[in-house]
């Protein structure tokens, strides 16, 4: 890498973290009901939202049999899906959550190695 | 793109994004893969659906399995498509046969309407109906249907759950029940307060009259005033405890009717002759309507006349002096007679109208003098027109402005019968000496009896029990024996009256039964036990006058 660009990433990586510890996270979890799977999630995303996001997230639950219409605007392909509204860019992570390090890398707070 | 980026930070960041971008795509296609998801949503033709993967609907099917509800899901011809097994129980057969039948056979038929707006709600929303559910079996239960419509690219499905309200309803009809109970149960209570009352008022001018016979026994204007009175309010009584006796019968369904077929004409022209003197005494005016020709009814006389002399009683009874009372007699569209009592009284205010024919409800006029009354002659008289077939109303204009009572009853086919002759009343003679024998157990009124008979003349003998009185009648050899068929113990009326017949010297004798009820029933059997005639108590003295003055006179012994 040039000198420019591996400050650039530097800069960008630093963006990134600061973004980590100031905004505030916009989180919906779409379910299908009781399922185990479901339980799993929110027992997940609830975990890892106390960790790494305390005090500055939102997360709101839908099940999509109780309320069809809330999952139409998002294009939810499968359930559960974990989506990241806020900050941009919209995030998507489909499963049961269980692997928290993809969940973080989906949220924009882990870099991938 | 930021204004401090370069290009080429452009094109990283675009990379970046891309990568996102795809490696959630693969993930997303990953974890379809594997089966780590529990539904798949697909947009089809604007219209979503979430495919549930299985084991994620488990406690759905659970719920819907297990509650106590049926579910159903309709197609749009009607036809079930789904049934939960607590459905196909409630109607009294297998999922299996209930699953492609119509549904509409599982709805009583006069439930169809309901169905239908039930149905047509439902494309608009969730709506919810009672309806009447049709087992297979044909027995019914009242149910609540809720049903919303689903939607699916397939056409229109009707979901219903349906709640039997068998339960609900038969604790409804307890509630009812039990409200309908008290209210009665006070409704009695009042009555019997007032009942009280009313016996109470006559007692207080007999005594008093009482007194004024001992006092004034030398005074002949005194004492007749004082005997006016006590006999006035004795009439009261007698007909108040009638009336009550009669209310306690008819409510009980006790009342045998003895019909035969009677002219309405000659009975109630009679009837309003009866009342001439009353309403002259009132300075009451009697206009009397009746047709020449006459009006055939099957009826019994005795109880017919009861109820007129009724409607009469209380017309006099409420109009002050001066007024009006009306009786007329007409044909209704050659099937019913009409019987209407008129008055320019007091009326009946709008809101007693409905209740006024039901016994036991308070009536007191507001003008500051109550009259009395308990409404008991009222409800006999619509017992009395109902057993008939008939039915009787009231109508006023309100207070002050008099009231109109309407009686209908059915007429007979005529057929011609030769009116039944009146009895001529016979003019009193000179009384013939006869013996008597009272058999009666109250002391006073044998007593009193006793007193009344020796001063018309005739020899009297009493025994206050059966078997007193049959050795008497052996010693005695009566004419007439007045035997009082109520009596205590175990001597039976048959018994008494046979052995009577078969003692020499008393065959002829004339066994009069005094009997306490006096009604039909009671008088059929006093005659089935050999009896020759029945007065009832409290016996009337013009009757039993009467009766003596007719038996033939028997030999000389």
């Amino acid at each position: 890498m040039k000198e420019e660009e591996s400050s650039a990433t530097t800069r960008r990586f630093e963006q990134l973290a600061n973004q980590g510890d100031t905004s505030q996270y916009l989180l919906k979890l779409y379910v299908t009901g009781m399922t185990p799977r479901s339980q799993r999630a929110i027992e997940n995303i609830r975990v890892i939202c106390e960790e790494h996001l305390k005090g500055r997230y939102s997360l709101e639950i839908v099940d999509i049999y109780q309320h069809p219409t809330l999952a139409e605007g998002e294009q939810i392909i499968a359930a559960p899906t974990l989506i990241k509204q806020l900050p941009e860019p919209l995030r998507r992570i489909v499963g049961d959550l269980s692997d928290t390090e993809r969940v973080l890398f989906g949220l924009d707070l882990r870099e991938r190695h | 793109m930021g204004i401090h980026e370069t290009h080429d930070q452009a094109l990283r960041r675009e990379n970046e994004d891309l990568r996102h971008r795809l490696s959630e795509a693969v993930e997303t296609l990953d974890a379809i893969r594997e089966g780590e998801v529990d539904a798949i949503v697909v947009n089809k033709g604007g219209l979503r659906q979430v495919f549930t993967l299985e084991g994620a609907e488990h406690p759905y099917r659970l719920f819907v399995e297990e509650m106590q509800q049926g579910a159903v899901a309709l197609g749009q011809d009607g036809t079930v498509l789904f049934c939960n097994h607590r459905f196909a129980r409630m109607v009294g057969s297998e999922a299996g046969q209930v699953l492609g039948s119509r549904f509409t056979q599982y709805l009583s038929p006069a439930s169809g309407e309901a169905w239908l707006g039930l149905a047509q709600m439902a494309a608009k929303g969730r709506a919810i109906e009672e309806i009447q559910v049709q087992r297979q079996d044909g027995g019914q239960f009242p149910a609540s249907a809720t049903a919303s419509s689903i939607q699916t690219p397939q056409g229109n499905l009707l979901a219903v759950v349906v709640t039997d309200l068998t339960e609900q309803k038969s604790f409804e009809r307890l509630i009812a029940a039990e409200e309908a109970l008290k209210g009665e149960a006070a409704r009695k209570d009042s009555f019997l307060t007032m009942l009280g009352h009313e016996l109470r008022n006559p007692l207080a001018p007999i005594r008093n009259a009482l007194y004024l016979m001992r006092k004034g026994i030398q005074d002949p204007v005194l004492m007749e005033k004082a005997c006016a009175i006590t006999e006035h309010q004795v009439a009261h009584l007698t007909r108040l405890v009638d009336d009550l006796l009669d209310v306690s019968r008819i409510s009980q369904g006790k009342v045998q009717l003895k019909t035969k077929v009677i002219d309405l004409v000659e009975i109630l022209r009679s009837v309003t002759l009866d009342y001439q003197p009353v309403c002259a005494e009132n300075s009451l005016t009697l206009e009397v309507s009746l047709p020449s020709e006459p009006v055939q009814i099957n009826a019994d006389q005795e109880r017919i006349v009861q109820v007129v002399s009724n409607l009469l009683h209380n017309a006099i009874k409420f109009t002050d002096p001066g007024g009006l009372v009306r009786l007329s007699v007409g044909v209704q569209e050659g099937e019913w007679c009409l019987v209407t009592v008129k008055d320019s009284g007091l009326g009946i205010p709008q809101e007693w109208l409905a209740t006024v024919f039901e016994p036991f409800m308070q009536r007191r006029e507001t003008i500051g003098r109550t009259r009395g009354g308990q409404g008991l002659g009222l409800a006999v008289a619509k017992g009395i027109v109902e057993l008939h077939g008939g039915t009787i109303s009231a109508t006023s204009a309100g207070p002050g402005q008099g009231a109109e009572l309407m009686i209908r009853l059915p007429l007979v086919n005529p057929v011609h019968h030769p009116p039944p002759h009146a009895l001529a009343a016979e003019t009193p003679e000179a009384v013939r000496r006869r013996r008597i024998l009272i058999v009666e157990d109250v002391l006073d009124a044998a007593t009193t009896m006793k007193l009344v008979l020796e001063m018309w003349g005739h020899t009297v003998e009493v025994a206050y029990d059966g078997r007193t009185g049959l050795e008497k009648a052996n010693s005695f050899i009566p004419e007439i024996i007045l035997y009082d068929i109520g009596l205590p113990g175990d001597l039976d009326g048959h018994i008494v009256a046979r052995t009577i017949k078969a003692t020499p010297g008393l065959e002829k004798c004339c066994l009069i039964a005094m009997t306490g009820f006096g009604s039909p029933e009671t008088k059929d059997k006093a005659s089935q036990a050999g009896f020759d005639l029945h007065l009832a108590k409290p016996v009337e003295l013009e009757a039993l006058a009467q009766v003596i003055a007719r038996l033939p006179v028997l030999e000389n012994r």
